[in-house]
């Protein structure tokens, strides 16, 4: 029999489990795009000093290799582990059958991460004692293999929104040059350099020489801005290749997703023409205020763009493999004749607290299929997303959840499971009374085992309708 | 198992078997070298009072100081190929441990970046004329390590233990902490003494040759340092061995370990040899002492990696993994993986070569803050 495997159930209280992976996530992403673009703009600086272009170039690497070292080097790494450690706690499966599936891949991306640290730290440690040519090679390395880092963790990271033709081969190439693969590498790579350019101001602005000196290297550096220009193609590009429903999720369909992809675009376009109008095309100088308000809003960017990306994917974190529910599309069928929560072996860490048995299995079912994505009274909290339905529409709405909203999984339990479910909603939404009457009215669960039926257990969509049978609406 | 480690698994499984114990001895060097000289810097800065002055160039101290940093970045870099291939061997029970341990395990993410920070401000020119900013960073630091440290051991005696899962869940604890755990991380920090002596040896070594002199008593003192260690360590696995819920040494004695017990045994005293030789006045033939040194404590970390994964593989039956780690090794990439890490290693060795020809043409010493 298919049923997923049980892992002790988690929650990190009022906050959604998605902040906690997506807050960690934003950061860390943000500070390896800093890592990569920074690469090839000292690569630039350093091919700049050699040639004398620049007479201040090795004295803003010194101060810019710094900032990489006890930025990147220590929160970035540490919060790429933090990445892993955060994706078992907040969805084990997922991250299990990334790691099975491209386990060799992330082989080869940390090879070149070795290669990223050794020749990093070597340059940062011995740069003055180096000749030209073994800084501009030192510096080389560690901006091909930083990209190349970026290059192949995209592979796995894309995959979760398009595996492509891997569904059908299962070959390992077919799902790491899947359709999204190309647009995300060019536009993250973009990014990179963006925001490298930027960092770059802010050191600038600290850097004791005098104001010309100073505008001379920021013109240097803001040509790392221009490939800004590109994006809308890039993100019009992504957009295409993404599937249609997480297309209109993003926009408009879903108003907070919509909302955090204009703040992406809205960041983005600040920037570029702050950047490109301004200090490229008009000369201008910026002050460190500025060049920090604008890495702000590159972050900003960068936590839209990552938001999206994230949020894109529902209802699965694996394309048609995986929901967010950490359940596959086929034990879905499993679960709704065997129980959802039947096998599972973690009890309530508060079991009397409970009015009832049938509640307290409605706080197991919450617990197992709900609280990947949903806290109770919390952000995105179910109590408080259910308390203006009637109790028929919750057990409607429910049943045929990925037709209620297609952004959802479909319910996976049985019918006894349903009205548990229902039932915790609505005594939590009662504010827990000690006592709770016992829902079993044999009608009650036959209609539930109808609605579940009608829903079926594939995926719902907004073009399909037919599924929420009008007459049942209350 | 009837045959020795990895050689009685099925060729998936001794693959990537194979992969962690190796990679993880890699990790092992780098994780002591930070345990024991994060220990070794607090607990001289404690002996050595508030008031003391910061360490001098060519001293243990002042390379420890000077390194440490690079040393964590070592560490977590060469950890991450072990964590990799460990999710692939044993996903369900590393994934369990780390759910149960919950908020104390993630911990370690934050403490990690407050120890490497301490590290770099323990360094700085800030703190050379601070001398109390510098106990305290230092013991700080270390306390972090060893919390760090202490956690990992708490995680994989979980993850082990299958039939403590749910009553640790039910019990609300984020720790698991049985009567092995402090023995374990004994034996972990008093061998680190091994690594650390041996990384500082060769940088002492190195700083000689070009034109420092480093006191003969100096290198006497980290042979003391290391000696000390490794018999504590000793004791500390003796410890391990009485409080242990099941026969460690039939486990060690075993077809599947015995020859990385011998190994393990045989590069400890290789090591115990080779310290008491320079401290026993054998200075002049330094280099031979560290190569000694070297050998021996690679066969020591091959073979204490060994015996980790041989005293996991005790407490529970691997063949129901076999299949999974049989379609593991059917997605594919592992040529790739082949190439690529020549290709890295390659390029690694022309930065270490560059690396190694600026420290030599520079200064005897380099202190970026």
């Amino acid at each position: 029999m298919d049923l997923p495997p049980f892992y002790p159930p988690r929650d990190f209280g009022p906050l959604m489990k998605g902040l906690v992976i997506g807050g960690l996530g934003i950061f860390h992403v943000f500070l390896a795009q800093f890592a990569i673009g920074a690469g090839f703009l000292m690569t630039y600086f350093e091919w700049l000093r050699g040639r004398g272009k620049s007479e201040d170039a090795g004295l803003f690497l010194k101060g810019y290799f710094r900032v990489l070292v006890l930025v990147s080097f220590v929160v970035g790494a540490l919060t790429g582990v933090g990445m892993w450690l955060t994706s078992i706690q907040i969805g084990p499966q997922t991250i299990g059958r990334m790691v099975e599936t491209f386990h060799w891949i992330w082989a080869v991306e940390w090879a070149f991460f070795c290669v990223e640290v050794m020749c990093g730290y070597i340059f940062y440690r011995y740069a003055e004692r180096l000749s030209h040519p073994d800084r501009l090679k030192l510096l080389a390395f560690y901006s091909i293999s930083a990209w190349l880092s970026l290059f192949w963790i995209n592979g796995i990271l894309s995959w979760q929104l398009t595996p492509g033709d891997w569904l059908q081969s299962g070959n390992i190439w077919d799902g790491f040059f899947n359709p999204s693969f190309w647009p995300s590498l060019l536009f993250r790579t973009v990014a990179a350099l963006a925001t490298a350019a930027l960092v770059a101001a802010v050191v600038i602005n600290t850097m004791d020489i005098d104001r010309d000196r100073r505008h001379a290297l920021l013109r240097q550096a803001t040509r790392f801005l221009v490939p800004m220009v590109s994006m809308p193609l890039l993100a019009g590009w992504f957009l295409w290749v993404m599937p249609a429903d997480s297309r209109a999720w993003v926009l408009g369909v879903s108003p907070a997703m919509n909302l955090f992809f204009m703040v992406g675009v809205g960041a983005s376009a600040l920037i570029a023409v702050y950047a490109l109008a301004g200090m490229f095309y008009r000369r201008l100088y910026i002050n460190g205020a500025t060049a920090l308000l604008l890495v702000a809003l590159a972050f900003g960017a960068s936590a839209g763009g990552e938001f999206v990306r994230e949020g894109a994917r529902k209802p699965f974190t694996i394309r048609d493999v995986l929901y967010s529910s950490s359940i596959t599309p086929s034990q879905v069928a499993v679960l709704r004749q065997h129980g959802s929560v039947s096998a599972d072996p973690y009890p309530l860490l508060d079991p009397g607290s409970y009015a009832n048995q049938q509640v307290a299995l409605g706080q197991r079912v919450y617990r197992f299929q709900c609280s990947a994505c949903h806290t109770l009274g919390g952000i995105n909290g179910l109590v408080h997303l259910t308390g203006g339905w009637s109790i028929a529409q919750q057990r409607l709405n429910i049943a045929k959840l990925q037709h209620t909203k297609a952004f959802m999984p479909p319910f996976a339990g049985t019918p006894a499971e349903l009205e548990a479910l229902v039932q915790m909603l609505r005594w939590r939404a009662a504010d827990k009374p000690t006592s709770w009457p016992v829902s079993s009215k044999p009608q009650v669960r036959a209609r539930l085992a109808r609605y579940l039926a009608e829903a079926g257990t594939k995926p719902g969509s907004d073009s399909d309708p037919a599924a929420l049978d009008a007459e049942d609406r209350p | 198992m009837n045959a020795a480690f990895p050689f009685g698994f099925p060729a998936p499984t001794a693959l990537y078997l194979t992969l962690y114990a190796l990679t993880f001895a890699v990790h092992l060097l780098f994780m002591q070298y930070v345990l024991g000289g994060s220990c070794y810097l607090a607990v001289s800065a404690l002996l050595r009072g508030q008031n003391a002055p910061a360490p001098e160039p060519g001293s243990t101290r002042y390379k420890l100081q000077d390194w440490l940093p690079f040393g964590v970045g070592l560490t977590i870099t060469a950890g991450v190929a072990p964590l990799l291939f460990l999710q692939v061997l044993f996903e369900h029970r590393f994934y369990t441990a780390n759910l149960l341990l919950f908020h104390r395990w993630m911990a370690i993410v934050p403490v990690l970046i407050i120890g490497f920070y301490l590290l770099y401000l323990g360094k700085s020119s800030f703190a050379r004329l601070r001398p109390r900013l510098r106990q305290v960073a230092a013991v700080i630091a270390a306390a972090c390590f060893l919390f760090v440290g202490w956690s990992w051991i708490d995680n994989h005696l979980l993850s082990r233990d299958s039939a403590a899962w749910i009553e640790t869940f039910a019990s609300g604890r984020m720790t698991y902490n049985p009567a092995e755990t402090i023995p374990r991380l004994l034996v972990w920090l008093f061998s680190a003494a091994g690594s650390m002596g041996l990384i500082v040896g060769w940088q002492l070594h190195a700083s000689d040759r070009d034109g420092a002199r480093t006191a003969a008593q100096q290198h006497r003192a980290l042979a003391r340092f290391v000696i000390g260690g490794l018999l504590l360590a000793v004791a500390a696995a003796f410890a391990y061995g009485k409080l242990a819920p099941f026969d460690v040494a039939a486990v060690l004695l075993s077809r599947l370990c015995i020859p990385f017990t011998i190994l393990a045994a045989a590069g400890l005293g290789a090591q115990l040899l080779s310290w008491l030789w320079l401290w026993l006045g054998g200075s002049q033939a330094r280099r031979l002492q560290l190569v000694v040194a070297s050998v021996g404590l690679a066969a020591t970390l091959v073979g204490m990696s060994v015996i980790h994964e041989a005293l996991r593989l005790s407490a529970f039956n691997i063949s129901t993994l076999y299949e999974r780690h049989a379609q593991a090794a059917r997605a594919g990439g592992f040529p790739l993986f082949v190439v690529m890490a020549l290709l890295a290693a390659g390029i690694i060795g022309f930065a270490v070569r560059v690396g190694a020809r600026a420290a030599r043409e520079g200064e005897a010493e380099s202190t970026p803050s």
